[in-house]
């Protein structure tokens, strides 16, 4: 977690005097700080931080400033996604944040700025902020800050999270590009911290039989029951549908492991949540 | 060192009048420290200080309480009042001569993002309880053995800051929990109005971290300096 | 020997190599031992047809009914619970079925 200190409406020199002492008696020595100073503070601010044992930045923020302390050695996380194509990068991004704490950042860096467009609109949806963008050589890069998600509340005319992603799948594994969407946007769903529920019906049933996923290989990706295994194992509900289970001779005993059969109504209570967003394939 | 040994030995080393106060700001009815009552009567951020200070006010002030909303407001105790806000109040006082620079100075007080409960006071040397920020009303040469007593272990010197507007709630008490470092002022119109700070009298906010080394650094002056 | 049923099978195989395209791109890499068994198959028939040599012959009808029944092995799960998307899969099924019949009467008339 790192310490917020709005200490604004003060000048330099006084701003550096006063960042020294708070970074000189924080209660967990050495930990991150971010200030929250008006411009006109961070004159010398550098040196404060070398004498403290920090290296500095400072970012606009509105008509603020921000001058964030990092304890130095500890550089600022970066990752490069040049050569991923997607969900790639907004996994491999995703995965990244989850080790953070909330407050750390994140530089991310690829050659192409539509995959960076891509990534932005997955971690703000996950509530987590861009706080700038640049180039370095023939690199374009983002700095995220992972924040918390800030729940909604449950007042009268404030809408809900929409924080469920439910994947309807109806193909099988009879249109292999389809049965892989529907796991590949499971796990980036999954990687932007949505909570993900597939729903296999009519042919979709079919990949929820024993051993089927299986035979369903593309060679930039894997296997689809490895796929499944995955999602099953990083927490998404996979139903398959009981009627169309039943319509083709599948039992419960001939499901993929993390399989369940479900009902209509529980397929009409899923469409009915609000918190879920839907996904046909 | 317990705080009850802490402020006794303040009192006499400094040759203060009143006690140092303990202030606490309470999240929520359950952070209220146990055995401590809702204090009855209205007044101001800064009155229940001085009240604590020379009188021995021992209790905790919720919203309802609090007649200074500005003082409410930056600890978090009720929403800031909009023309507060938005600068109109201070402009209309005199304080600034355009609306800007009273925005400019609103948009600077410390103020806690966090929504509180309760501020809960008590003098240092009866606090039940930890306290966020302990507040001192002392002359300017008390203030100095103050500054001194802080610097003494590691040095350094204390920056100050303060706007002549909402003096010991933002000034001493948030400005002061929200960085961990002490900070003085100078009080404002309301508390020198109402409160009963003396002329002569300064205000300083410190860390209740800092108060034990503080007082053995006193120990320190009393005999070198007497 | 006659060979006009290779010629027949020879068109199919071609014809094969279309519809077997399309199905791949939906299917993927469970259908490349087939694909792999068609390509065979073209070739050896194609050989045949040129050289009328018998033993060819005979190894582009073997190599005939191999594409079949790699079609089938396949391709069954697939028929078997996939009852909206097999559609798609009929052309290339109505056509490689049609070989073995081809690849036995090639031999025998």
């Amino acid at each position: 977690m790192v310490k917020t200190v709005k200490a604004l409406g003060i000048r330099a020199p006084n701003a550096g005097i006063l960042v020294g002492n708070i970074l000189r008696n924080l209660e967990v020595p050495g930990e991150e700080v971010r200030f929250i100073v008006s411009p006109g503070a961070e004159a010398g601010m550098d040196a404060v931080a070398r004498k403290s044992g920090y290296s500095v930045e400072v970012t606009p923020l509105g008509k603020d400033l921000e001058i964030r302390m990092t304890p130095s050695g500890k550089t600022l996380e970066e990752i490069d996604v040049t050569g991923e194509t997607c969900p790639g990068p907004v996994i491999l991004v995703g995965e990244r944040l989850s080790s953070l704490a909330a407050g750390e950042r994140l530089k991310v860096k690829s050659t192409s700025p539509d995959t960076l467009a891509d990534i932005t609109a997955a971690i703000t949806a996950a509530g987590s902020l861009v706080l700038g963008q640049g180039t370095e050589g023939d690199r374009h890069f983002i700095t995220i800050e992972k924040a918390e998600k800030k729940e909604k509340t449950g007042e009268p005319g404030v809408p809900v999270n929409r924080d469920r992603v439910l994947v309807v799948q109806s193909n099988g594994t009879g249109n292999a590009e389809r049965a892989y969407a529907t796991f590949i946007f499971a796990k980036v769903a999954v990687s932007m911290g949505k909570k993900v529920t597939v729903f296999l019906l009519m042919d979709g049933v079919s990949i929820a039989r024993k051993g089927s996923a299986a035979g369903v290989k593309h060679p930039a990706f894997a296997r689809l029951d490895l796929l499944m295994d995955e999602m099953v194992k990083a927490g998404v509900t996979i139903y398959a549908c009981e009627n169309s289970a039943a319509f083709r001779g599948i039992t419960e005993k001939d499901l993929a492991p993390g399989v369940k059969l479900a009902g209509a109504a529980t397929y009409i209570q899923l469409l009915s949540d609000p918190s879920y967003a839907v996904v046909n394939f | 060192m317990t705080y009850e040994e802490i402020g006794k030995e303040l009192i006499e080393l400094l040759g203060l009048k009143g006690s140092p106060v303990a202030v606490k700001l309470a999240r929520t009815p359950a952070d209220v420290p146990a055995g401590y009552e809702k204090v009855t009567k209205k007044e101001r951020h800064c009155q229940f200080v001085q009240d604590a200070r020379l009188k021995g006010l021992t209790g905790y002030v919720t919203r309802a309480e609090h007649l200074c909303k500005g003082g409410a407001a930056v600890m978090g105790i009720e929403p800031s009042p909009d023309l507060v806000a938005d600068g109109t109040t201070y402009q209309k006082l005199g304080n600034f001569k355009t609306v800007e620079g009273a925005v400019e100075t609103v948009h600077a007080i410390p103020k806690l993002d966090e929504t509180y409960f309760a501020s809960v006071y008590a003098p240092l040397d009866k606090a039940a309880f930890e306290p966020d920020v302990v507040v001192f009303v002392v002359t300017p040469r008390q203030a100095l053995r103050l500054s001194q007593a802080y610097l003494h272990v590691s040095g350094g010197r204390i920056a100050s800051d303060y706007s002549g507007i909402q003096s010991l709630c933002a000034d001493a008490v948030v400005a002061v929990k929200q960085r961990g470092v002490p900070n003085m002022t100078l009080g404002c119109n309301g508390s020198r109005k109402y409160s009963g700070i003396a002329e002569d009298e300064v205000i300083l906010g410190f860390p209740p971290k800092d108060l034990g080394a503080m007082v053995e650094a006193l120990r320190t002056f009393k005999q070198k300096w007497g | 020997m006659n060979m006009t049923y290779q010629v027949i099978a020879l068109a199919i195989l071609f014809s094969s190599m279309v519809t077997g395209f399309i199905i791949f791109r939906m299917q993927g890499m469970k259908l490349a031992p087939h694909f792999g068994a068609l390509v065979l198959a073209l070739i050896a028939t194609l050989a045949a047809v040129i050289t009328g040599i018998p033993v060819i012959v005979v190894a582009a009808a073997v190599l005939q009914v191999v594409v079949t029944l790699t079609a089938y092995t396949q391709l069954f799960e697939i028929l078997r619970d996939n009852f909206q998307t097999s559609p798609g899969y009929s052309a290339h099924l109505a056509l490689v079925t049609m070989l073995p019949v081809l690849a036995i009467a090639g031999l025998l008339m």
